[in-house]
């Protein structure tokens, strides 16, 4: 009813004028109305609404910065975690020869002595 | 294996790449009896190379074919293939090849590597091996361990034993050679040695038995 009285009180008031600028009158008074409390409760002296929430976003994005530089240590020992060599636990004795060597593996020093017989045996490298 | 089930190593190739590699490595195979390469290539090349050699015994005419288009140099290696290692396989029922692991051939990527070779071939490692264990036991005057008497037997199953027991000879002539030269170079620092030489012969006491020990000193 009240909007209603609005409306009309304008044409009475003014009947000779536009009604574009009636139409002006009309939002702005809804919009001070209905808004202006609660703005000035959120922001108390910025009455646009809208730049007030991104200026919150902003200022939280800026503040999630790196304080100091990462040291190169500390980027290392980061980076080279749990890529450390393992222990070789696994020895035993060569039976050939009796020197430390890897179990499941073809002792080194043994297979030196069989390629000297072979190179003996079948010297010219080209099959036979 | 990273994707699921894989019949096959696909050795970081497509497949004709990977096939080309395969025939590479068992056409060596075939020339030299004995190939070191890294154990993944080791472990396929021995599928093909076992396929080869049935191949070999079965010896027909598409058998023929077939193993002409494994090897790159048929006209050298057939004769070998269809003589000399099919008779030698007759009597064996699979298992020609052997891969056994050995240390690093790459010293730089220190890749795990391998050894393929024809089992009873001329550079039959485990032969040699046990070859080698036999001599030095000689030489200690031990008795060998169960192991090396159960490689006796498999080494010697179809093969004669005389090539072992030569082989046997050479190496304990080897050993014993190595040691002459060893001697020589220490001859000099023999006195500064002396007690290292003690700290050794404790050690060695260690590997020795009892029985074997007493033995050497009556040689001595």
């Amino acid at each position: 009813m009240a909007a209603m009285a609005t409306t009309f009180l304008p044409r009475l008031a003014s009947p000779l004028s536009f009604s574009v600028s009636r139409w002006a009158t009309f939002y702005t008074t809804q919009y001070t109305l209905k808004f202006l409390p609660a703005l000035s409760i959120a922001v108390p002296g910025v009455t646009i609404n809208i730049p007030g929430l991104l200026g919150d976003i902003w200022e939280s994005v800026l503040r999630a910065v790196p304080k100091n530089k990462v040291s190169h240590s500390k980027k290392r020992s980061r980076q080279m975690a749990g890529k450390a060599l393992k222990d070789v636990n696994h020895l035993c004795k060569c039976p050939g020869c009796g020197e430390v060597k890897r179990t499941h593996r073809l002792c080194q020093n043994c297979l030196e002595d069989m390629k000297r017989i072979w190179r003996q045996d079948y010297p010219v490298n080209r099959g036979f | 294996m990273a994707g699921g089930l894989v019949k096959y190593r696909h050795l970081s190739r497509k497949s004709s790449a990977r096939q080309a590699l395969l025939r590479g490595l068992v056409t060596q195979l075939v020339q030299y009896e004995h190939i070191q390469t890294t154990y993944a290539k080791a472990k396929e090349t021995q599928r093909l190379a076992e396929k080869l050699i049935t191949l070999a015994k079965r010896n027909n005419e598409p058998c023929r074919r077939s193993a002409q288009g494994i090897l790159y140099t048929p006209n050298l290696l057939m004769p070998k293939l269809f003589g000399e290692l099919r008779n030698r396989y007759l009597t064996r029922e699979g298992g020609y090849t052997r891969v056994v692991r050995t240390e690093p051939k790459n010293t730089y990527d220190q890749g795990e590597s391998a050894i393929l070779e024809f089992v009873d071939g001329k550079k039959d490692s485990r032969f040699m091996m046990t070859a080698k264990t036999l001599a030095r036991d000689r030489l200690l005057g031990r008795s060998s361990t169960p192991v090396t008497l159960q490689n006796v037997k498999k080494v010697t199953k179809f093969r004669d034993e005389k090539e072992l027991e030569e082989m046997v000879q050479r190496f304990m002539i080897l050993s014993t050679e190595g040691e002459g030269a060893l001697e020589a170079q220490s001859a000099e620092s023999a006195k500064l040695a002396e007690k290292e030489g003690a700290a050794a012969e404790i050690l060695a006491g260690d590997i020795v038995p009892e029985s074997a020990k007493s033995g050497e000193q009556v040689k001595r």
